[in-house]
């Protein structure tokens, strides 16, 4: 009698543990996918950012030695973190502003607007390298559509990828191809917008300008908002398409912060080095995201919200 | 200030007709209310009127000129909206002189608008919140203030208390009614509910389908209603209808009868009709018309399956004998019960009479209801 109830006892606890675990072995693959290669990698690089490194051969531990050398004696840190910011600096704006400009055209009630929006969005599901073989040869100095094009204009188009001034541009304007993501996030938040705001304006003579900018962009502004800072972060982040279509040159005016840390780990194999780039890189963007976000109290405004100064005279 | 005049109106969102022919006339300063089931287009005649739908056929003018094809901004038309249409990210005194500052009004002026506007309606205190802080009849008083710094020749509203709870709806209908008064100007207002469309106007726009199915003063639909439709639609409990054979008696009376009715009802026309089709028509009296009497003067017969207590009034719930249902309204303390056997009389005065087609005959009135609906008619020229 008492062996049967210490075995029930020992049965159910068995059963009760298993219930217990049973949700966590079904996130386990999200789990664990974060846990090796994600959150381990991390902790590992920043680990790893304080040795010398190489990919064979001894390691040793160095303290801050890879920072001290990045941030005092190495000019292609400052040069390729330059070069990154003067694309942000281009890349951000077109991308959020055309994006915005496309998604309200998209929004418009014309005829063949579901094929336009595929269109728009088709470049953004394309391999890199796909996208970066098109752009190669759009902007072959002799063969590339793109010069033959401003030809026919009378216009004698310069060297895309192999003239230090052009370069840097050609690599935005490829960048900015895909463009139909944020245009997607934008299109969204436009529909969502009531259409009675617009008719409310309509009926008091708010000219088509004026809605754009006094309401279609306050409604929009926590989209604009996430689409800035993915912006920033894809633009620091800004690497495939420069490395294939330009290799960084001519005389390393396409040479990316990204390129830098990649040449570091893979072409000169000082993995600790590149480790402490990818962390000085991961504090910019950290410090750039939250500037952004600390001004965003002045100019998005989220439905609902209700800051605390309002609140107060009630 | 302007009337407005509508000519055959047309509408239809590609294959289907919303609007069908509207005329209506409307008078300056009136208040008339566009009332109907969903779907009768009363939205979108309203919509076309503002410019905010293209028409298909037709024109509006208002006062003396034709509006048919100018944009919404060109009209000197206000709208009220149904949700109020306010703009989120902008206070309330930026709510009402958005539009004012675009179209280059002086910033002096727009102050003062805004300042009368806002006294107008007691908003004068919540002028620097958000929407999202104001109550509900709060946002309901700044839509209509952004119609009324425009000092528009219409103000158009749709369904504006809709999102109002039950008590609060009844005390901006108050408001509207004063603020009416107050401004003089031509209104007209979208509605499902018959209570606001009655108590609001001075004449009613009854939408049906697409047509207008009868255009007069809210004591006119109720008394006098043109056709079945109107007549099943204004008035609540319904009126009763049910199947009768009609014959001419002489040029002044109708004789009505059918299997249900002992005897015969007499019909009194108020105009001479030629000819009675055979066909079955309809037959109808409201609720509160019907007496409770003794068998010997009753027109039929049935059991109480029901009886509403409602305090002042009782509706009662009659089946008939022959299988039909009927609601009668007596007075709150009349003793019947239910299971009990009662006898059914209809006064001759309140009897109403549709053609086949479902047209009414003209029905003679009494002369107080008849009176009462001259002094309404008289009132409503008077705005003019």
């Amino acid at each position: 009698m008492s062996t049967l109830v210490v075995q029930d006892e020992a049965s159910e606890e068995r059963h009760r543990f298993i219930e217990k675990l049973t949700p966590y072995l079904f996130i386990s693959p999200w789990i664990l996918g974060f846990l090796f290669f994600t959150l381990g990698p991390l902790i590992f690089s920043f680990i790893m950012s304080f040795y010398d490194w190489p990919v064979v051969g001894e390691r040793t531990f160095v303290g801050l030695q890879n920072y001290e050398v990045m941030l005092t004696e190495d000019p292609l840190f400052w040069d390729s973190l330059w070069i990154t910011v003067k694309f942000g600096l281009f890349f951000v704006p077109f991308n959020v502003i055309l994006g915005l400009l496309l998604a309200v055209l998209l929004n418009q009630k014309v005829f063949g607007t579901g094929v336009f929006r595929t269109i728009f969005y088709l470049p953004s599901v394309i391999s890199g390298v796909a996208l970066v073989t098109i752009w190669a040869w759009i902007y072959s100095h002799e063969y590339g559509i793109l010069n033959f094009l401003l030809g026919l204009a009378g216009i004698e188009g310069p060297n895309w990828l192999g003239d230090p001034n052009w370069s840097l541009l050609a690599i935005v304007i490829a960048s900015l191809w895909g463009l139909g993501g944020t245009m997607l996030i934008l299109l969204t938040g436009l529909q969502s917008i009531p259409k009675e705001l617009y008719e409310a304006a309509k009926m008091s003579g708010v000219p088509a300008w004026a809605r754009l900018i006094y309401i279609t962009i306050p409604m929009l502004s926590p989209m604009l908002l996430f689409t800035v800072i993915t912006s920033i972060i894809s633009a620091f982040q800004q690497l495939t398409i420069a490395l294939l279509l330009t290799g960084g040159g001519p005389l390393e005016s396409t040479y990316f912060f990204a390129m830098y840390i990649y040449d570091n780990a893979f072409k000169y194999f000082e993995m600790g080095f590149a480790a402490a780039n990818s962390w000085v890189m991961f504090l910019i963007i950290l410090v750039l995201s939250m500037l952004v976000l600390k001004s965003s109290s002045a100019w998005v405004y989220y439905e609902g919200e209700m800051k605390n100064s309002e609140a107060a005279d009630d | 200030m302007a009337g407005v005049d509508i000519k055959q109106l047309y509408k239809s969102f590609g294959k289907t007709e919303v609007l069908t022919g509207i005329d209506l006339s409307i008078r300056d300063g009136e208040f008339v209310s566009f009332l109907g089931p969903s779907g009768c287009g009363k939205t979108t005649l309203l919509r076309s009127i503002a410019g905010l739908e293209e028409v298909s056929g037709g024109s509006v003018r208002l006062g003396e000129r034709n509006i048919t094809q100018l944009p919404p901004a060109k009209r000197d038309i206000a709208m009220v909206f149904q949700n109020y249409a306010l703009y989120p990210h902008m206070n309330v005194y930026k709510n009402l002189s958005f539009g004012l500052s675009l179209n280059g009004v002086p910033k002096v002026e727009i102050e003062e608008r805004v300042q009368t506007a806002a006294r107008i309606l007691q908003i004068s205190d919540l002028l620097k919140r958000r929407p999202r802080q104001l109550s509900g009849g709060q946002r309901q008083r700044v839509a209509i203030g952004r119609a009324i710094v425009r000092d528009p020749k219409l103000f158009l509203l749709d369904e504006p208390l809709s999102n109002l709870d039950a008590g609060l709806r009844v005390s901006m209908r108050v408001e509207l009614a004063s603020l009416h008064r107050r401004l003089g100007v031509t209104m007209i207002y979208v509605t499902h509910d018959q209570v606001e469309a009655m108590t609001l106007s001075s004449r009613v726009v009854v939408l049906n389908k697409g047509v207008v199915a009868q255009f007069g003063t809210p004591l006119e639909l109720f008394y006098a209603p043109q056709n079945l439709f109107v007549a099943g639609f204004i008035g609540s409990p319904k009126m009763n209808m049910m199947k009768v054979n009609a014959n001419a008696i002489n040029e002044m009376s109708i004789a009505l009868t059918s299997e249900s009715i002992s005897g015969s009802i007499s019909f009194q026309l108020s105009a001479p009709v030629q000819q009675v089709p055979e066909q079955p028509h309809t037959f109808g009296i409201r609720p509160e018309n019907v007496g409770l009497v003794e068998e010997a003067e009753s027109h039929m017969s049935g059991n109480v399956e029901l009886v509403e207590r409602l305090g002042t009034e009782s509706q009662v719930h009659v089946r008939l004998d022959s299988g039909q249902g009927l609601t009668a309204v007596t007075r709150g303390t009349h003793p019947v019960n239910m299971g009990d056997r009662v006898h059914l009389n209809f006064p001759a005065e309140h009897c109403h009479l549709f053609s086949p087609e479902g047209e009414a005959y003209p029905r003679k009135l009494d002369g107080e209801t008849r009176s009462l609906i001259e002094r309404q008619e008289t009132a409503a020229l008077c705005i003019a």
